[in-house]
């Protein structure tokens, strides 16, 4: 699937939002490791997580029963069972599956870049535009906004951006030097995320046109080539 | 929100008490019979002030002591002596403050499904007000030939408010309760794009 394919998939989001709902979605004690998978176990496992991403999309993620998994996926109960120990297992991994390929994605997008202007530019422009076509995710920020924001805010705001940082620093790293490829990343998902809410944005990320012009005044400058890493100014 | 306030001073009794009621019952716990006793108003009167009930009267006061915090906010940084000073300070301010606000911090714990969907939406008067106080004083440094070539103010000070409250939510990685972090974050980061270089050592 090209960056393209991605960008425009309604079943996909970008990784903060995605993180939001794979930290949230369940009690960390609920959380489990598959089980081994079997020979030609792939198309099966593959098959319930799309099938349950499904299900979030239709019935959110407090809604989504193990048997609606099991029906959307095509299989029985004790099949899900074989590759996971619970609902909540399959519900992590469904979303722990999308935060992967997304990531990939916004990556990827900023691979033809040869400047972080563009390469800022293209990871938003991708990373909106994935969200705000996500279905899954924008039903839980309308119905069960419970459910994500505590990921999104205060510590769990924490986590998600560390590990954001971590995922998008080999893009910044082509440009900067890598204690600041790290910071830079952090630092642009926070501003994404800072214009992303739709009713308090002044203008939608989705626009590049816009999104180059905030990327060129406030991030360019803040990472300039090849500034020594700088840790505290005297 | 409510129409015309003919009794500034009665809402804001109301809102004290159901404050104080969340801080010692919780939010779910508490009842617009709690906030009636609390404050020594009428049920008709709180009533009256709050036609939608609990919900509204839980909002106004999530509004009320967000609008207390940004007041402190403010008057801890007013004294600065130019903008990126300014802006160091508030984050120092906001970020200890934030994490000393013991009703906030205990309901985040106990009741974080009920106070963030309450914080999300009334998050839009924060930064308003963040915007509206910073632009004289960004206002004062284009003045003084300190605002880099080409920038749009309010959106300069829309931006820095965003990210002021991107940081007060969730630090991350920035340990905002160390000056020389918060010196690096503000003068080579949040203000590279807006303020001369002269401006920011």
């Amino acid at each position: 699937m090209t960056d393209e394919q991605i960008c425009s998939d309604v079943r996909h989001v970008d990784d903060e939002t995605l993180i939001v709902i794979s930290s949230q979605a369940m009690p960390p004690s609920t959380l489990a490791d598959p089980v081994a998978p079997e020979s030609r176990s792939d198309d099966v496992e593959a098959r319930i997580l799309a099938g349950a991403m499904v299900c979030l999309e239709r019935f959110g993620v407090a809604k989504t029963t193990l048997d609606d998994i099991a029906g959307e996926a095509d299989c029985s109960r004790a099949t899900v069972y074989r590759y996971f120990s619970s609902r909540a297992a399959v519900v992590q991994a469904a979303v722990d599956a999308d935060i992967d390929r997304v990531t990939d994605a916004i990556v990827a997008s900023a691979s033809r870049a040869d400047n972080l202007e563009d390469a800022v530019t293209a990871m938003f422009v991708c990373a909106a535009r994935a969200l705000v076509t996500h279905t899954a995710l924008q039903r839980a920020l309308d119905l069960e906004p419970e459910v994500v924001l505590p990921a999104l805010s205060f510590e769990g705001g924490d986590r998600m951006f560390t590990e954001a940082a971590v995922r998008f620093a080999p893009v910044f790293a082509r440009f900067v030097s890598p204690d600041r490829a790290v910071r830079a990343a952090e630092w642009s998902t926070r501003v994404l995320l800072a214009y992303l809410h739709p009713d308090r944005a002044p203008f939608s990320m989705t626009d590049e046109v816009a999104a180059r012009a905030l990327v060129r005044r406030h991030i360019v400058p803040a990472f300039p080539p090849s500034q020594p890493l700088n840790e505290v100014s005297p | 929100m409510i129409a015309p306030e003919p009794e500034p001073a009665l809402r804001d009794r109301v809102l004290a008490a159901a404050y104080e009621c969340v801080a010692r019952f919780g939010i779910a716990k508490t009842t617009v019979e709690d906030v009636v006793k609390q404050s020594g108003v009428s049920r008709a009167t709180v009533y009256r002030v709050f036609p939608g009930g609990k919900e509204q009267l839980l909002r106004a006061a999530v509004s009320w002591e967000m609008d207390r915090f940004f007041l402190r906010l403010a008057e801890e940084v007013v004294a600065a002596p130019d903008f990126a000073s300014m802006v160091e300070r508030g984050l120092t301010f906001a970020h200890s403050a934030v994490h000393g606000h013991e009703v906030l911090q205990k309901v985040l714990v106990t009741e974080p499904e009920r106070i963030l969907p309450l914080l999300t939406t009334e998050q839009e008067r924060p930064l308003h007000y963040i915007t509206a106080f910073l632009l004289p004083y960004l206002e004062r440094e284009r003045a003084a030939g300190r605002v880099r070539d080409g920038v749009d103010l309010e959106e300069s000070a829309d931006f820095v408010a965003r990210m002021i409250l991107s940081l007060i939510g969730s630090h991350g990685e920035w340990d905002l309760g160390d000056p020389s972090a918060v010196h690096l974050l503000v003068r080579e980061h949040l203000l590279a794009g807006i303020l001369e270089s002269g401006a920011l050592t």
